[in-house]
């Protein structure tokens, strides 16, 4: 009996040692069959009970089936094991590079001008403004006769006009020419808009007129043709308080809450009293700097009160409405806004410019 | 304009700093744009040169000793225009000049050089560079030259608008500077007119053209050169000194802004001044030497026999003023703008005078200037001013009087604006109160301010003078029912930017005029609108296409090594038609100018990288980014057609419909047009019609629910002739599913070669089929997928593959 016990001991001792080892499957396969299989070690014990007394063997026996039950539990852990090694070592080999650069799909660029026009769209939407549209192709009385600008006026010095060969009959109401016919125009600002609408509807307006532009200019800070927004505002009770209220809220819309704005009175025909508008240059916190010539503002946009003559002209009465009016070069506010230095890059439409906007 | 500051504290002695008086000016509406600050420091003196020999070996140098007070001193000099004699600026060794140059004691060519012989430009008084300073042979040796000039002094330069010819002088804006500061001006002395008789005969014969006519006559003057004082203050407003007659009257110019002239009197033939216009055709030559050939719109200023002077422009030679000339017929007169205008124009004539005539003078101003220019040339030339004046002003301009009301005035600013400030202000501008009372008051106008006829003229001023900054911020209120609307149009604009974007095109704007072969080169039949003065022929035909600027990027970002490129514009183009939206009427637009968006691709798909790309961008990447533009405008109805578009390779020349309509065009460009534009033949392009996507554009989409049955999924592949058009083959399909089971219909292979007998193509469907209200069955999808069959095979004669 002590003998039995001894041996079970150590054929169980053996078993683990093996399994301790096993590497793989046919391992644990071969140890099972050398343990418990039909003529396995374990087995044979139990085969040999006969050879017990019968007093020893109900104890014998159990000892026998314990046995088989440990080294199954064995077994059974042992492949667990070798599974989760098995699996570790395929995941392991599975391993990715996430280093390696990702399947990206490039994508196009707004141009920065006319991003800039959608913004400057969009913040007047929300001051309760709409999208007026009108031609770039103009006539001489909606593009200088009705904003207050006659012929030989000294003024239309300020905006050198490009004229298409091409000769029409003009619109009732134009300047006597020579021959019933009329050279077209280039419209030189956005504000034949506000002429055009304010004779096509009575007051209120309020309106936007953006779009392109053109003057006979080219130079390091002119283009011949660049983009505008017309601003106009007519209605019973309107002040120069409503003027600098909403070039305020605009400029602190467009370019940061932080920026404050200035007017200086200055001169156009079509608006009285007329205003230059200033707003502080962010790039230097209005300390001054090279940009803005160390004053710490910068100019971008004329600004004013609605002309009684132009009111009169589209027939509204000057004594009744008042407006004011206002005109931004959305490509001089589009370079200040990414610090583009060089205007010419607006219009070569280089790709390595576009894609850092 | 220039402005003097130290001019200006003359006629209005603030005691506010140089910067203080820019602010002020500025904020008034008269900007200061620049300044210039002039000044030479004490250690550059006036000097005579005692001799001056040759440097031996140099060809230029001379080698001079200069007394200059304190001492003779050798200098070497390379300049050529002195003698002997002469009186130089020197600098001293260890003076600094206003360029920052630091004198030293040197040695040049071996010899030594104690200090520097100087020209204008090194003291920082003018360009001129030809050669030394030469200073007035009675100067006083070894003073500072910084005294003898009057310096230091800063000069503004004023941005003066076209409104306020007024302010084109010294006078006008310490005019300004008087208003703003309370400090009263100082008016300069003049020689006032008497009773007299005139040895000159003046005949106005167009008195609208010249309203007023004023002459006076210096006798005994002695022509030469101004004092140095003089000459500084000439120079530092931009203008060069000539003679100290013509100084004067450019003197009297800058100081009181009204544009005077010397004639030599003895050379006018008669003595006799006619204002009249010329002949057409007639000559005259004018004081820069060019013969000119009149029109009978110019107005001239005329002797008993020829025009000495175009009126208000510029002079003539025959009678200008030489250093023989002792009498002197000064003319001041009053021409009209818009004239001055035009003979400026005719000419391209820019001058002091004809800047300021076309901005409309002032007729009292001229009396004053005639009286104070005789004052200064009696002063600088010598001579005497003879007492009489020749004055022909037969229709006098009645004051202009304005009605102003304080109630008014601060409903306009938004701001309360007292009756009494009103009343400050505008008194302070010289305007005088004539008749009224608080409430609303006569206000008489000065003569010199054209530009103030209207109430609201004098409400800018007293808003311009009180400053800009009183205004109070406000907010416009809402009106009633108006909201903040964006348009749904706006809506499928920013989707359609967005798809561009993600299909990776970058947006381009391009100039709206561009070269007329370039229009040609991509239509020959185009008929452009022609811009009648271009800067440039590059700029000269209004674009009909939006390829041009396209090409033209394209060209331009591959000379710069940029090989992948998919560009876009959305923009007008410019056609000489009627305009269809805006039809008739007073408001008709005089061109079409329609919306197009257009694209163009070339270079690779996407750059190599390790999971693959590198491939070259084909038809079929310009067509699935308009789809997916398409697509993301909410437009269904679409089709692509093949057809004949002159510019672009027959190969893939296609049409786009939308809804049935064309609605643009797209594929290959044609070599032809790549070689004109310089561009590689795999360039492909779009071009389409804004108007007529957004008129099919959904900007919202409504919901058709989630199947509640499942789908099945059915492959399909066939073999058909190579020419059939893949959409043809799947209108068929369409038309085969009579019970609308055919949710879904995708081209998934194209393959032609080996077993596909030659002339043949492999084209494969997947289908997916739904009933909306069941499960299909095997049996129904089997039924549809034997119609399907039976349809390719009876109208294409489509075999079935596999």
């Amino acid at each position: 009996m002590p003998d039995v016990i001894e041996q079970i001991d150590s054929l169980l001792a053996a078993a683990r040692a093996e399994l301790a080892a096993a590497a793989g499957e046919p391992h644990v396969e071969a140890a099972r069959v050398k343990y418990l299989g039909k003529s396995g070690s374990l087995s044979s014990l139990r085969k040999g009970m006969g050879a017990v007394p019968p007093a020893d063997r109900p104890k014998l026996g159990k000892l026998v089936t314990d046995a088989i039950a440990q080294l199954e539990a064995l077994l059974e852990q042992t492949r667990t094991a070798l599974g989760q090694r098995a699996l570790q070592q395929d995941l392991e080999r599975e391993k990715l590079d996430v280093t390696l650069p990702g399947r990206t799909r490039r994508r196009g660029h707004r141009h920065p001008v006319s991003r800039a026009l959608d913004d400057i769209i969009e913040i007047f939407a929300r001051l309760g403004f709409h999208v007026a549209d009108g031609p770039e192709i103009e006539w001489d009385l909606y593009n200088f006769e009705k904003l207050g600008l006659p012929r030989d006026h000294p003024a239309r010095d300020m905006q050198d006009t490009f004229y298409l060969e091409t000769r029409l009959p003009p619109p009732p109401g134009s300047p006597p020419t020579r021959g019933a016919q009329e050279q077209l125009l280039l419209r030189t600002h956005t504000s034949p808009v506000q002429a055009r609408t304010m004779l096509g509807q009575p007051p209120p307006v309020r309106i936007i007129a953006p779009g392109k532009v053109y003057r006979v200019d080219s130079d390091v800070t002119h283009t011949p043709m660049f983009h505008q927004v017309e601003c106009l505002h007519v209605e019973k009770g309107l002040s120069m308080a409503h003027l600098r209220g909403t070039l305020d809220a605009f400029a602190k819309a467009f370019f940061g809450p932080e920026i404050k704005t200035r007017l200086r009175p200055s001169y156009f025909p079509f608006t009285e009293p007329s205003a230059e508008v200033d707003v502080s240059h962010a790039l230097c916190g209005g300390k001054g700097c090279k940009i803005c010539k160390g004053t710490g503002w910068l100019e971008v946009l004329g600004s004013g009160m609605v002309n009684p003559d132009v009111l009169s002209g589209v027939g509204y009465d000057p004594e009744q409405i008042t407006g004011y009016a206002f005109g931004v070069g959305i490509d001089r506010l589009a370079m200040l806004r990414h610090g583009i230095d060089d205007l010419r890059l607006l219009f070569e439409n280089d790709v390595r410019f576009l894609e850092q906007l | 304009m220039k402005i003097s500051v130290r001019w200006l504290r003359e006629l209005c002695p603030v005691t506010l700093s140089d910067d203080e008086i820019a602010q002020r000016l500025t904020l008034a509406g008269l900007e200061v744009e620049g300044r210039e600050s002039r000044s030479i420091g004490p250690g550059v003196v006036a000097a005579r040169v005692v001799s001056r020999t040759p440097v031996a070996g140099s060809d230029h140098l001379s080698v001079c000793q200069v007394d200059d007070g304190a001492g003779t001193h050798q200098v070497v000099c390379g300049a050529q225009n002195y003698a002997a004699g002469d009186v130089v600026p020197m600098a001293r060794p260890g003076a600094t000049l206003p360029n920052g140059m630091q004198i030293k004691q040197a040695k040049l060519r071996g010899v030594e050089s104690n200090g520097m012989l100087c020209s204008q430009r090194e003291l920082g008084l003018s360009d001129d560079h030809a050669g030394l300073m030469i200073l007035p042979p009675q100067t006083l040796i070894g003073a500072p030259l910084g005294e003898l000039l009057g310096l230091p002094d800063t000069v503004f330069e004023i941005n003066v608008t076209p409104n306020r010819p007024d302010a084109l002088s010294h006078l006008g804006i310490a005019r300004e500077l008087s208003a703003l500061t309370g400090v009263p001006l100082r008016l300069p002395q003049t020689a006032p007119a008497g009773e007299a008789k005139v040895p000159a005969h003046v005949h106005d014969e167009d008195p609208e053209r010249c309203p007023r006519y004023l002459a006076r006559v210096i006798e005994g003057v002695k022509v030469g050169p101004s004092p140095l004082p003089v000459q500084e203050r000439l120079r530092a407003c931009g203008v060069r000194p000539i003679s100290n007659v013509v100084d004067a009257t450019n003197l009297a110019l800058l100081e009181l802004g009204h544009p005077l002239h010397g004639f030599d009197l003895d050379r006018l033939a008669g003595e006799k001044i006619i204002v009249r216009r010329a002949a057409e055709g007639e000559l005259m030559t004018t004081l820069d030497g060019k013969e000119r050939k009149l029109s009978a719109d110019d107005l001239v200023i005329a002797d008993a026999e020829k025009p000495v002077a175009l009126a208000g422009v510029m002079g003539g030679q025959t009678s200008e003023v030489s250093d023989s000339t002792t009498r002197i017929l000064l003319e001041s007169a009053m021409f009209e703008a818009a004239g001055i205008r035009r003979t400026a124009r005719r000419h391209g004539l820019h001058t002091e005078a004809s800047h300021r005539f076309e901005r409309g003078m002032d007729e009292k101003t001229a009396a004053l200037a005639a009286d104070r220019c005789a004052e200064l040339i009696a002063q600088l030339a010598g001579g005497r001013v003879l007492p009489g004046v020749i004055d022909r002003y037969p229709a006098p301009l009645p004051q202009t009087q304005v009605w102003v009301r304080p109630a008014r005035v601060s409903a306009l600013l938004g701001t309360d604006v007292s009756a009494r400030e009103v009343e400050q202000r505008l008194s302070s501008l010289q305007l005088e109160p004539l008749d009224g009372n608080p409430e609303r008051r006569l206000w008489g106008v000065p003569s010199w301010r054209r530009d103030l006829t209207r109430e609201i003229d004098c409400i800018e001023e007293v808003a311009r003078l009180r400053g800009y900054d009183s205004i109070p911020i406000e907010i416009p209120k809402a009106g009633v029912g108006e909201t903040a609307a964006v348009l749904p149009q706006a809506r499928v604009k920013s989707a359609a930017r967005a798809a561009l974007a993600a299909a990776g095109c970058d947006e381009v704007l391009n100039y709206s005029f561009v070269p007329e072969r370039d229009l040609l080169a991509l239509d020959p039949a185009a008929k452009p609108l022609r811009v009648a003065n271009p800067l440039t022929v590059e700029q000269g035909a209004m674009r009909t296409s939006l390829w041009p600027g396209l090409l033209r990027n394209l060209g331009h970002n591959l000379a710069r090594g940029t090989r992948d490129l998919k560009i876009y514009e959305l923009g007008r183009i410019y056609l000489p038609l009627p305009d269809p939206r805006h039809p008739d009427g007073p408001l008709a637009w005089p061109a079409w100018e329609p919306d197009h968006l257009a694209l163009a691709m070339t270079g690779r798909r996407a750059p190599k990288g390790w999971t693959g790309g590198g491939e070259a961008v084909d038809f079929y990447d310009l067509k699935g980014a308009l789809e997916d533009l398409l697509e993301a405008m909410g437009i269904s109805e679409v089709a692509f057609v093949p057809a004949q578009v002159a510019p672009l390779h027959p190969v893939s020349a296609s049409e786009l419909r939308v809804a049935g309509r064309r609605a643009g065009v797209l594929g290959q460009l044609h070599p032809t047009a790549a070689q004109h534009f310089e561009v590689p033949p795999q360039t492909f392009l779009a071009e389409l019609n804004w108007q007529a996507l957004l008129d099919q554009a959904t900007a919202l989409h409504g919901f058709h629910g989630v199947p509640k049955f499942p789908a099945v999924a059915r492959d399909l592949a066939f073999v058909v002739d190579a020419a059939v058009p893949a959409e043809k083959m799947l209108q068929e399909i369409r038309a085969a599913d009579g019970k609308r089971l055919l949710e879904q219909v995708s081209l998934f292979d194209v393959y032609r070669g080996a077993p596909v007998p030659e002339g043949k193509k492999s084209v494969a469907f997947g289908l997916s089929l739904r009933a909306a209200d069941r499960t299909l069955t095997d049996g129904e999808a089997d039924a549809l997928c034997a119609g399907i069959r039976d349809r390719l095979k009876s109208a294409l004669g489509a075999e079935i593959r596999g």
